[in-house]
């Protein structure tokens, strides 16, 4: 069964690469929101099982989106994963990924680092 | 003139002693003026009394001369009752009157005229006849019918000058029968005149009522017989008729005092003037004298009260006037010492002087309090200056600290825009990075083995870059983050060992032989360990990458007494270690290339490598001396005399305690 993986990211380039990444190994569901106001509805039709999540968006960043998907109690238990350039590679691996409670990968992250990061926090 | 007469005046006043002497000289001035009063006074007496001297002489020979004519008349008024003489017999009155004239040297003549004038008789006799008819005895005693005083005239029997008497006698009927006569010698006047004990130089002149000189007691051969009417004096004397003094020019020129007595005849007529003259300064000569002597005794007097005066108040006032001036110019010239001392408890004087010494003392006291107060102000401002100094220095190095904090803060808000700004780069760059990356890894998976095979150099070359540009945007933000230390105390020699087994991949690789000489006994310092580390692997990598084909990388920590002062200037916060500061101090020393000299200035600036494009950001010694400079600690770098390079990092020892 294909983990289903929510991509929230303004930057539809990257949002694109990834899903085309992330499924070209055929494990994994990808769908990708480049707009963050529509993040939870598509998190609550998508229902995904796990959330990569960018920070600096416009209109709403990434906090907001979390703290909306956090207050939906359908989207609630699903884990988020913050990837963003705004943390650094040695800050997030000083702090083993957590970061204020939430689990950050610091941009760029290569696709193994990504994917090893999908599996680690999917796996429980 | 005038003012310079008045400057004059008060130039003379001015001196204490004339003015004591004016003093005396007015003190004494009535004393002397009343005796020049009395002096005067005194000749005036004395003037007074030679003249009535002088006028009793005059009347005493005027006396003789009336006794002689008294005696004259008596004598006539005798002959003329005898018979021989009333005859007229010549034998018979010429013994008698020959006679009578031996007896009465008085006369140089006794004779009878008849009553025509013709001598009938004469104790002289005389060989031609002689007729006195013309004589005045004669005229005038026909006119009178008694006795007579006639003139002067040369006896014509005796051939003498001669004053006549004479006397007429009658017969019964009262008719004239002759004349009896007597001549008197002039001589005899001065007679009388030597008899009278005159002044000397006394000129004693008898003139009968016409003026004519009978008798002088000088020069009698010039002046008898001659009219001395024009002498004034005797002018002045006939003009008078009665006895006095006057002071008269003689017919010798000179001005005398005359003393004049007249001379009456039978009837109680003037018939002449006795008159006595002296020079004035003969007359007066004792009047004079006792003036004179008044004068000079008033001068005496005057003279002496000044020069007492003068050479008193030299004794009296002005000695100690000097006293008090010689100790006025002590102190004035400085002598503060200077008293007068005043041997006296009275008087002015001492009061002055008690004054002065009083002032003296005050002034000394006072100049004394001055220098005392000057010397506290001194020391006051001394102890200011030093004080002013040391807020001065601190204003300095508050100065400094704010300038110091105002670079800082500055910096911090530069450094907060860089931050910002490498953030927001970071952001803007990482994610097409981001995209870049995700897609070489897509690309990769996606290609054939084949394709795989021939393009895995140009996939490897994409992720390198990509990689390099990640690097870049890390060195940014290190660099924006670097002023954040999290200073704790640390081992530098466990961070030495940390730091270089995380570049002994790159020691092997390079064949870079270690050579690591630790001070175990420092102790820790304070650092931000992992700033610290990152400066070491920054500079071991420098180190190895100097090293390609291998060589020797030095490490050693000791600690050192600094001999000197050590600051780094030109940096922001500048580290500065004292003489005699025990500092820890990190040496890393290379065999390898070296820094080429014209590079040396350059290395600690931003964004300068002299590694090959893709081998190094150029921030890397710019992050590293900006950490230690915000250690407080000072990095050199150079290179070694025997090649290669050395990097030396000083820190402060933290004090025990």
């Amino acid at each position: 069964m294909k983990k289903k993986v929510l991509i929230i990211d303004d930057e539809e380039a990257f949002t694109e690469i990834a899903k085309l990444t992330l499924e070209s190994g055929d494990r994994y569901e990808v769908c990708v929101e480049n707009n963050p106001l529509t993040a939870v509805q598509t998190a609550r039709n998508f229902m995904p099982d796990i959330i990569i999540l960018d920070v600096v968006m416009p209109d709403m960043d990434g906090g907001e989106v979390r703290n909306q998907l956090m207050a939906t109690p359908v989207l609630k238990n699903i884990p988020i994963i913050f990837l963003t350039a705004i943390v650094q590679e040695k800050d997030v691996a000083k702090n083993h990924g957590v970061i204020g409670g939430s689990f950050f990968l610091a941009k760029p992250a290569s696709a193994n680092v990504l994917i090893d990061a999908i599996e680690k926090h999917t796996r429980s | 003139m005038k003012l310079a007469i008045h400057r004059l005046l008060q130039l003379v006043l001015s001196y204490l002693r004339v003015r004591l002497i004016l003093l005396v000289f007015f003190a004494v001035m009535p004393a002397l003026v009343l005796e020049l009063y009395l002096g005067f006074a005194q000749r005036q007496r004395l003037a007074e009394q030679t003249n009535r001297e002088f006028l009793n002489m005059a009347k005493i020979i005027a006396t003789q001369q009336d006794w002689m004519i008294a005696n004259s008349r008596q004598l006539l008024e005798v002959l003329v009752r005898i018979p021989e003489i009333r005859s007229m017999h010549p034998s018979l009155c010429n013994p008698l009157l020959a006679n009578l004239l031996k007896q009465n040297p008085l006369y140089v003549t006794l004779g009878v005229v008849d009553s025509n004038g013709l001598m009938t008789c004469s104790a002289l006799p005389s060989d031609v006849p002689i007729n006195d008819s013309d004589r005045l005895w004669f005229k005038r005693a026909l006119e009178t019918r008694a006795f007579v005083v006639g003139e002067y005239a040369i006896s014509r029997t005796a051939h003498v000058p001669t004053l006549h008497f004479s006397c007429p006698f009658f017969d019964d009927l009262g008719n004239l029968r002759g004349v009896v006569y007597a001549g008197v010698d002039l001589k005899w006047f001065n007679q009388i005149f030597a008899r009278v004990h005159l002044p000397e130089g006394t000129i004693s002149t008898m003139v009968d009522a016409g003026g004519m000189i009978l008798a002088r007691s000088v020069d009698p051969d010039k002046w008898v017989g001659k009219t001395g009417v024009e002498s004034l004096a005797i002018k002045t004397v006939i003009a008078r008729i009665n006895e006095g003094t006057v002071l008269g020019t003689g017919p010798d020129g000179i001005t005398r005092l005359y003393a004049y007595s007249p001379l009456k005849g039978p009837s109680g007529s003037i018939v002449g003037f006795v008159i006595l003259g002296i020079s004035i300064e003969e007359a007066y000569a004792d009047a004079n004298r006792v003036m004179i002597r008044s004068l000079l005794l008033t001068a005496m007097v005057g003279a002496f009260a000044i020069v007492a005066a003068w050479m008193l108040s030299g004794s009296f006032v002005l000695q100690r006037s000097r006293e008090l001036i010689t100790t006025a110019k002590r102190l004035r010239s400085g002598d503060l010492m200077a008293r007068v001392k005043p041997n006296h408890h009275f008087g002015e004087f001492t009061e002055v002087a008690k004054a002065i010494d009083e002032m003296a003392e005050a002034i000394q006291t006072l100049i004394a309090s001055h220098k005392q107060y000057q010397h506290n102000l001194e020391n006051l401002v001394d102890e200011r200056t030093v004080s002013l100094k040391e807020r001065n220095d601190q204003l300095k190095r508050a100065n400094e600290e704010l300038k110091t904090a105002r670079l800082q803060l500055i910096h911090a808000e530069k450094m907060e825009t860089v931050g910002r700004l490498a953030a927001g780069v970071a952001h803007e760059v990482r994610n097409p990075l981001q995209i870049i990356l995700m897609s070489i890894d897509f690309l990769s998976q996606s290609l054939t083995p084949e394709q795989s095979k021939s393009l895995a150099g140009v996939i490897n070359g994409m992720r390198t870059a990509t990689q390099r540009a990640d690097a870049i945007i890390k060195g940014v933000l290190d660099f924006s983050h670097s002023d954040d230390l999290e200073m704790q105390l640390h081992d530098i020699n466990g961070l030495l060992d940390k730091a270089l087994l995380l570049v002994g991949h790159n020691l092997n690789k390079n064949h870079v032989h270690l050579d690591l000489n630790l001070d175990l006994e420092i102790p820790d310092i304070k650092m931000d360990p992992m700033k610290i580390e990152q400066v070491l692997i920054n500079l071991f990598s420098n180190a190895i990458d100097a090293m390609s084909k291998g060589g020797t990388l030095s490490v050693s920590t000791f600690r050192e007494k600094l001999k000197e002062s050590h600051h780094d200037s030109g940096t922001r916060k500048a580290g500065i270690f004292y003489a005699g500061e025990t500092v820890a101090i990190v040496k890393i020393e290379d065999t390898g290339c070296g820094i080429a000299p014209e590079a040396m200035h350059k290395i600690f600036d931003p964004f300068f490598t002299t590694k090959s494009t893709g081998k190094g950001t150029g921030l890397g010694l710019y992050i590293v001396k900006k950490i230690i400079d915000l250690h407080g600690g000072i990095i050199e770098l150079g290179n070694r005399p025997t090649g290669g390079t050395y990097s030396q990092l000083m820190f402060r020892i933290p004090e025990r305690g």
